[in-house]
């Protein structure tokens, strides 16, 4: 365990540099974010050139822990990271938590009905979902659901006329409110993942002898079901779990762009487009790391759910 | 239907009580901007809109130029903070300050100010350019001005009391003007305009409240809130749910929507907007070398010919919109009576002008060349302009038609401003916008911006005959002709094919009355745009 | 093959026939022969499909895109089949050192993401020729193919060192390529079919953001982003392409599952 830790370690900076290297292959800089068409003097423009990091000073930086100044906004990257971490967050975990309780039980459900008329709709409906690019299930949400109908906003994530001293409660609805469509967009574009595994699984499970020895006796369907086949069910979304961590954290990118949702994702496309080298190098080591962490999640829950299982 | 804005003077008149009673308490606009505007102090705005409109809010100039007016003459402003003016002679001018104008904090406006705004003008501008022309600035008394100039002109007005937003000099004295930026000051600017800074959420908005003891009258708007939504989209449909209550830029794709929103209101105003492919005079590759293909004004011609303008102006811009024959947007309709007519466009001519200058299709690959040299040109522009987008497109078939090959490279603009003033590009689609007075034309069309960096005139065009009747038309007695003349000239050796002078399109809540909307800085009345009572929002009160 | 299976194959079928007959019947995708009069046309039997914002016919720019999209997406998941094979083959099969030092190529590939990567890539090379734009995708999506083609290769030599009466450590190159490498194929060719789904849906997301194919080129998701002011006035303009999505994307989807039931039984 430790030195799957330690391996995590080494990949998340090995792949840091890597990064860094790469934006090093950048062309353009942050000067029209920061100027715009603004003529300057060549003088002036080489002393804001040079005011702003080198790629040294960036490793530098980075070893001492410090991520510097974003250049466009003039604020400590740190800090523009840590506004940005709470969407992400909440709009990952909650995707997250979504499709594996609902692809859980969808999948179980379907794997006991096969063939049926509901089954196969399911199936239908979460591979259309799946084939429709996210932002496309967005762009449609907001059309119906904020355009038409006003029942929920059409993008940000928070009232900006809410008063800064308006109750915990007030606020908490508030963002619930303005969570559900881009909950409702990834939710929607990503649950035939999760639930395809958990029907294939339960599926593969429901075929065994003991299960079928089970049912011989008597026992009833459905407690069949969630005595045997939701724990062999859980590997393969163990395994998806680490594969999706990141995938969460940057696959939101789209939606956070339809809805301008202040996720990582939605950053870090905006400061590549600036330039803004230092906010990119933030947010690009917070989805290395989401990465580790994921695979290394996965690995720890694989231990426990099946601790019997031999490590591939 | 659209409200047609009369472009009035910009009356200074304190609100009566029986108005204000009237007023909801806490009359809000949400202005959504997609940028967020981090430096709203003046001469620290970098020319960003998002800044100087908020800056505009909470800075005064000293006078403000009347709309639509030519802004030659000591009579084209009308007062702000400075109350009157008088010319000594040719060179001078002496302004007497609103004795009455506070800072926000208390401290009276003084002239100390205004020099002091001067001097740290001179010491941080990175363009200095429009500073140029004044000799020296001084105050006669605490409240009163004098400005000299090194030479006579007739905007000598304009230039100083229009440009000039004074700085408190008793709080920005003792900082170093390269620590101004990131000062206590900075982060919570204080004026002496109508709104005061009230709070900004990093990353989402800036708050500002009405300034009641505002001398000029209290605002009828007591809460104004600048959002930040990089996304053009999002800013449209969270105007049309009723987020916010200001949309600008709207496009002609949305205006049938906006049209059918019965909360909204469609406001057109004149803009100073200018929209044109720009030929660069030099080699892409090797600045010292003269362009290969558009060094030959027939082909310069040629490809404007073959473009049928108005067309391409109506799809990208929306119908009725101007186009223009030289360098002249809105703002500028009063240098030729009777409106914009553009030379129509001609599909033999171009081709009969192409082939004069020896240009013929040795191939048969439907692409002309010259020498080995294909027709090959490639079209730049923003990756963020919706609008430039529908342009290139549409000039991409049309030159087809002739046998011109287009590219088309949509770049980002952080890759955009490297090569646009490092003059690398071919054609490059862009969008000025125009002071309001023709003599900025040396900024971008004069051989003297064409040498000497920094400058805007980024394909190097230098006509000296144009420049001659620029100066000619700067002390002319009759100035619409004489700046006639010069747009002749300018439209004779088509240095660029204007394509449009569109007009500002903003759609306004219709709660709001008395709006009216600026054509290069839209929102300084801003604070007298009232909040019918009887449409007020939950958010007004 | 299952039924869902022969319709994912019936639909890419079409899809393909589409892509390459298509815009020879339906004539120039950029063509603006009228963009004031005759734009956002309903269906007619001059354009079947309607016309967009400029005039252009929908039909003709849905073909070309089918041709782009596809193309685009079968380079992607080719170049990073076979990137990703030769990497996992090798890490799986060279034993000591460099085995492990592979691996941890692999996983690094793995740790970068992949949104990440393309943005800075794409933001790098500026407007490429769509070919070029799927030989980009398929060099960012190698690691993942090369992580299962490791895992594949690891079992099948277990398999070997089963069956074989001679068990002298390294496999030879003979029995890599012989017995090894087409034992990986099945699951390749699967991982692959899958793929082509993501890999459509990436470069439609990319082409949504801006930095996709070049305009004018006509890619699906380039259609939805000019589409997008259009949702309300001309609804249309956003569901066919869409329409052309769902199907090209379930396709593969069907097609790779019923090609998984087939080929590997033995997975779950």
């Amino acid at each position: 365990m430790l030195r799957r830790t330690g391996d995590a370690i080494a990949t998340a900076l090995v792949a840091s540099v890597v990064l860094v290297i790469l934006l090093h292959l950048l062309p353009g800089d942050p000067l029209a974010a920061v100027l715009g068409d603004h003529p300057v003097a060549p003088d002036v423009e080489a002393r804001m050139r040079q005011h702003w990091a080198t790629l040294p000073a960036i490793f530098g930086g980075l070893l001492r822990g410090d991520l510097g100044q974003s250049i466009v906004q003039n604020r400590p990257v740190a800090t523009i990271l840590a506004e940005h971490l709470g969407p992400t967050f909440l709009l990952g975990a909650l995707t997250l938590l979504i499709d594996f309780t609902a692809g859980l039980a969808l999948g179980v459900w379907s794997a006991l009905h096969p063939d049926t008329m509901r089954a196969r709709f399911v199936g239908a409906v979460t591979i259309v979902g799946y084939a429709l690019p996210s932002f496309v299930i967005g762009m449609l949400l907001v059309w119906v659901f904020a355009l038409k109908l006003h029942w929920f906003p059409p993008g940000g994530v928070s009232d900006v006329l809410l008063s800064p001293d308006a109750s915990f409660a007030s606020r908490l609805v508030d963002h619930l409110w303005h969570l559900a469509l881009p909950l409702a967009a990834m939710v929607i574009a990503t649950l035939a993942v999760p639930l395809r595994q958990q029907r294939s699984a339960a599926l593969a499970t429901a075929a065994q002898p003991w299960v079928l020895a089970a049912r011989a006796r008597g026992i009833s369907p459905g407690l069949v079901a969630w005595r045997h086949c939701w724990r062999p069910a859980l590997t393969p979304i163990v395994t998806l779990l680490g594969l999706w961590f990141p995938m969460l954290v940057a696959g939101a990118v789209f939606v956070e762009v339809v809805f301008q949702w202040p996720g990582v994702g939605l950053l870090l496309a905006q400061a590549t487009a600036d330039r803004d080298v230092p906010l990119v190098i933030g947010g690009g080591l917070l989805l290395i790391i989401a990465v580790q962490l994921g695979s290394l999640l996965a690995d720890v829950l694989y231990h426990v759910v099946d601790p019997a299982q031999r490590h591939a | 239907m659209t409200a047609r804005v009369s472009a009035g003077l910009l009356l200074l008149t304190i609100i009566t009580p029986a108005a204000a009673q009237s007023v909801p308490r806490h009359a809000t606009i949400v202005y959504a901007v997609g940028r967020e505007p981090t430096m709203p102090i003046p001469l620290f705005t970098a020319m960003f809109t998002e800044n100087e409109d908020l800056a505009d809010q909470m800075f005064l100039h000293l006078a403000v130029f009347k709309p639509g007016a030519q802004v030659t003459g000591d009579n084209a402003l009308a007062p702000a903070l400075a109350k009157s003016w008088h010319r000594i002679d040719p060179l001078t001018l002496v302004f007497d300050l609103d004795h009455r104008a506070r800072w926000q904090d208390g401290t009276p406006v003084s002239a100390h100010d205004v020099v002091f705004t001067w001097q740290l003008a001179n010491k941080t501008a990175t363009d200095q350019s429009r500073l140029e022309p004044i000799a020296g600035v001084d105050a006669l008394d605490p409240w009163t001005v004098r400005v000299r100039f090194k030479r006579p002109f007739l905007e000598q007005l304009y230039t100083f009391a229009f440009l000039m937003q004074p700085l408190p000099a008793h709080l920005l004295e003792r900082v170093p003007p390269d620590a101004i930026g990131t000062s206590d000051f900075a982060k919570h600017p204080i004026g002496n305009g109508p709104f005061r800074f009230d709070h900004r959420v990093p990353g989402q908005l800036v708050e500002l409240r009405a300034d009641t003891s505002f001398y000029l009258g209290r605002p009828s708007i007591d809460r104004v809130i600048f959002r930040f939504v990089t996304d053009a989209n999002t800013r449209q449909n969270l105007f049309l749910t009723g987020e916010t209550d200001i949309l600008d830029h709207v496009a002609p794709a949305s205006l049938p929507q906006i049209h059918d929103d019965a909360a909204a209101r469609i406001v057109n105003a004149p803009s100073s907007d200018l929209v044109y492919l720009l030929f660069n005079t030099r080699a892409p590759n090797d600045t010292s070398r003269i362009h290969p293909i558009f060094s030959d004004p027939r082909v310069r011609e040629a490809l404007t010919l073959a473009l049928d303008r108005p067309v391409i102006a109506r799809t990208s811009y929306g119908e009725g919109t101007p186009v223009p024959d030289a360098a002249q947007s809105q703002s500028w309709a009063w240098i030729t009576a009777g409106g914009f007519k553009p030379a129509p466009g001609n599909l033999a001519r171009a081709k009969a002008l192409l082939a004069q200058a020896g240009w013929r299709d040795a191939n048969g690959d439907g692409v002309l060349d010259k020498n080995g040299l294909p027709l090959h040109i490639n079209v730049m522009y923003p990756a963020s302009s919706a609008p430039r987008h529908t342009i290139a497109l549409q000039v991409q078939q049309m030159w087809r038609a002739v046998g011109a090959e287009a590219e088309l490279d949509r770049i980002e603009g952080s890759v955009i401003r490297g090569r646009v003033f490092g003059g690398q590009f071919d054609v490059w689609i862009n969008v000025a916008v125009q002071d309001p007075t023709p003599t900025s034309l040396v900024q971008s069309w004069s051989c003297q911006s064409a040498h000497h960096l920094p400058t805007t005139n980024f394909a190097g065009w230098c006509d000296s005959t144009f420049d001659r009747l620029v100066g000619v038309a700067s002390s002319a007695k009759d100035q619409p002709a004489a700046w006639r003349a010069v747009l002749s000239r300018m439209a004779s050796q088509h240095p660029a094919i204007f394509i449009a002078a569109p007009s500002s399109i903003v759609a306004v809540h219709r709660r709001y009355d008395n709006v009216i909307i600026w054509p290069s800085r839209a929102w300084l009345s801003l604070w007298q745009w009232r909040v019918r009572p009887d449409a007020a929002l939950p958010r007004d009160r | 093959m299952t039924r869902l299976g022969r319709l994912g194959v019936v639909l890419l079928s079409v899809l393909a026939v589409f892509a390459i007959a298509g815009p020879w019947i339906a004539g120039d995708p950029n063509a603006q022969p009228d963009p004031v009069g005759a734009s956002l046309l309903l269906p007619s039997h001059l354009h079947w499909l309607g016309t967009d914002q400029l005039s252009r016919d929908i039909f003709a720019r849905l073909a070309a895109g089918a041709r782009i999209s596809l193309v685009v997406a079968a380079i992607a998941v080719s170049v990073a089949a076979a990137i990703g094979s030769a990497f996992g083959l090798a890490a799986g099969a060279i034993p000591g050192m460099s085995g492990r030092l592979l691996q941890r190529l692999i996983d690094l590939g793995l740790a970068l993401p992949r949104i990440v990567v393309l943005l800075v890539v794409l933001a790098a090379v500026g407007r490429v020729h769509y070919p070029l734009l799927g030989v980009i995708l398929g060099a960012t999506g190698w690691p993942a193919v090369a992580r299962l083609v490791r895992g594949e290769t690891l079992r099948l030599k277990h398999a070997q060192y089963v069956t074989a009466a001679h068990a002298l450590g390294a496999p030879s190159a003979r029995v890599l390529w012989r017995e090894i490498f087409p034992g990986t194929l099945p699951a390749v060719l699967v991982a692959s079919t899958l793929g082509l789904a993501d890999a459509i849906l990436l470069e439609a997301g990319l082409s949504f953001i801006g930095v996709g194919v070049r305009p004018p080129d006509a890619s699906w998701g380039g259609m939805l982003y000019d589409a997008r002011d259009y949702i309300s006035s001309a609804p249309w303009l956003v569901f066919i392409p869409c329409v052309a999505l769902v199907m090209a994307t379930s396709a593969a989807t069907l097609l790779g599952d019923a090609l998984r039931r087939s080929l590997q039984p033995e997975t779950r």
